[in-house]
């Protein structure tokens, strides 16, 4: 809700409540008792209702239309990718709001630096905090890699040998060092999938967001993107990196949980609980 | 308190209060009606200094969930995010992480501070380590205006340069009040300094934010409750003050992954730290 709806949604609740809260003044004789202390209650029940709207003015109208316990403030996705593919927009009532990423690719360990080097660096990444005039916002991120191609072409791989294998185990005459050959080819393949699929493979991302608003999706997204480029080249100054404004994928790793855990990865956290469970 | 949250609880008290005056009229009542105004003024004081208090206590009670986008929902505890997709449900829960008070006072690096601040990036990773699930470490910075932010330090060291002589000229001066007064100048001054180094104020705001997978809703809101817990348990050497966010912080919270607002509804909306 705008500043201007919500003072006046306040308005019109508060008023309610000083009318009730008035009335028994006015025709207490006539409503007795009973009906001097419905006014009342209800005269309390719209003030609290009023205050509310200070901080749940998002949730007003869905509580009014509130069904089987379940108020919906949005159906619509949070946000959608920007044609481009550069930026993320989020609709609101009349004005169009737009986020740019930045990548900030920090590749050097603390294990690496001498000590004043990690001073330095703590005091430089303190100095990228405010970089931006407008409100930025700094993240690190764990996330999961996404194995899921790659154990894809492992698993293609294999099978492929473990075909040739079984061709030639069943073709008389095959010379016993080629079969063992192809064996051997079979069971490294097998022991990478294996190796591969043990552990997750997880990535420390680090990145700059900052939002800007316009009447136009076109407009907001061109402001977020110049000032993420603009931060992007205060970023690269003070750290000497190459940081740039990150897109699709990158973005949707950023801000989707399940871009941030791959569905395979989560497949295998199911089986090991299934199989804990089985146990028990 | 801000002019905006004054009117609110400045016109809703006036109601209670209206209500009370009016409660004679209720006759045998009278006492119900003084109860219910009375409660109610101060159900909208709790609302003001404690919301995420009051809310989720309303949505457990009421058994309200809450959409707030197509495939999330909060659950009626407020205290997790839900995404279903996939036949799966991700929970993201946040933590707020405050640096105590004592930290801003430190204006002069010292000798400790500095192994600190250089000890940090070995923390940091040692600690990221020990995590084997996603989690996200956010900081929300806003500048601040250079010149209203030097306006107001030289004011204060102005008005202690002023204690200052005032004690000094005073007969029985106090020699720990002057050692007091000329550290804090120091620490007004050590600012100053800094500005005219061309560093820039900003009002920050920092949080953790995790997700955890389930087959159901309470297996993911488990396992998330055992992350955020661990995140916590980890960090606590960090002079971090760290508390779980719920209700309506956390809805806003998630908000700011998808668009940062501008600066007064940030500040309207969250405490930063300067």
């Amino acid at each position: 809700m705008d500043k201007n709806t919500k003072m006046f949604t306040f308005g019109i609740l508060v008023l309610v409540s000083l009318v009730f809260a008035i009335l028994p003044l006015i025709i207490g004789y006539a409503v007795g008792p009973f009906g001097s202390f419905v006014f009342a209650l209800v005269a309390v029940i719209f003030a609290i209702l009023a205050f509310s709207v200070k901080y749940y003015d998002y949730l007003v109208l869905s509580f009014v239309h509130m069904k089987k316990g379940t108020a919906v403030v949005s159906s619509d996705d949070p946000f959608y990718m920007a044609p481009n593919g550069n930026a993320v927009v989020v609709r609101g009532e009349t004005l169009v709001y737009a986020s740019a990423f930045v990548r900030i690719p920090i590749y050097e360990s603390a294990s690496e630096m001498q000590p004043e080097d990690k001073f330095e660096f703590a005091s430089l990444f303190a100095k990228v905090a405010t970089i931006s005039k407008t409100p930025m916002k700094l993240s690190v991120q764990l996330y999961i890699i996404n194995k899921d191609d790659y154990i894809r072409k492992i698993t293609d791989k294999l099978n492929q040998v473990q075909e040739v294998y079984n061709q030639l185990s069943n073709q008389p005459g095959t010379p016993a060092d080629k079969t063992e050959r192809i064996n051997g080819e079979v069971t490294m393949w097998h022991n990478l999938y294996d190796s591969v699929n043990k552990t997750r493979s997880q990535t420390l991302a680090a990145y700059a967001m900052v939002s800007a608003v316009g009447g136009t999706e076109e407009e907001a997204i061109n402001i977020a993107v110049i000032r993420a480029e603009e931060i992007a080249a205060g970023i690269s100054s003070v750290l000497g990196i190459t940081a740039s404004v990150a897109r699709e994928e990158e973005i949707l790793v950023m801000l989707e949980p399940d871009h941030m855990i791959p569905s395979r990865t989560v497949d295998e956290m199911m089986q090991y609980k299934s199989s804990e469970q089985t146990t028990v | 308190m801000d002019n905006e949250a004054l009117i609110y609880i400045g016109v809703t008290l006036i109601s209670g209060a209206l209500v009370l005056i009016g409660a004679p009229e209720s006759g045998f009542l009278e006492l119900g009606v003084v109860i219910i105004a009375i409660l109610g003024m101060v159900l909208i004081l709790v609302i003001y200094f404690a919301d995420f208090l009051v809310f989720p206590i309303f949505t457990k009670i009421a058994r309200i969930t809450i959409i707030p986008g197509k495939d999330y929902s909060i659950p009626p505890s407020e205290d997790a995010i839900i995404k279903f997709s996939g036949g799966i449900y991700y929970a993201t829960g946040y933590l707020t992480a405050n640096i105590y008070n004592y930290v801003f006072a430190q204006e002069e690096i010292s000798e400790e501070e500095k192994a600190n601040i250089t000890a940090a990036p070995d923390k940091w990773e040692r600690a990221v380590m020990n995590l084997n699930f996603p989690f996200k470490f956010n900081i929300v910075s806003t500048s601040q205006e250079i010149q209203k932010y030097r306006d107001e330090l030289e004011g204060k060291r102005g008005l202690l340069q002023f204690q200052y002589s005032k004690e000094v000229s005073n007969s029985n001066a106090n020699p720990m009040t002057l050692r007091d007064i000329e550290r804090r100048m120091n620490v007004v001054q050590a600012r100053i300094d800094r500005l005219g180094g061309g560093e820039r104020p900003i009002d920050t705001m920092l949080y953790f934010e995790s997700t955890a997978v389930g087959v159901s809703e309470k297996d993911a809101m488990d396992a998330l409750t055992t992350q955020l817990d661990k995140i916590q348990t980890i960090f606590n050497g960090f002079d971090l003050s760290i508390v779980r966010v719920v209700g309506r912080e956390m809805y806003l919270l998630h908000k700011l992954n998808y668009s940062l607002p501008d600066v007064e509804q940030l500040k309207a909306t969250f405490q930063t730290q300067r």
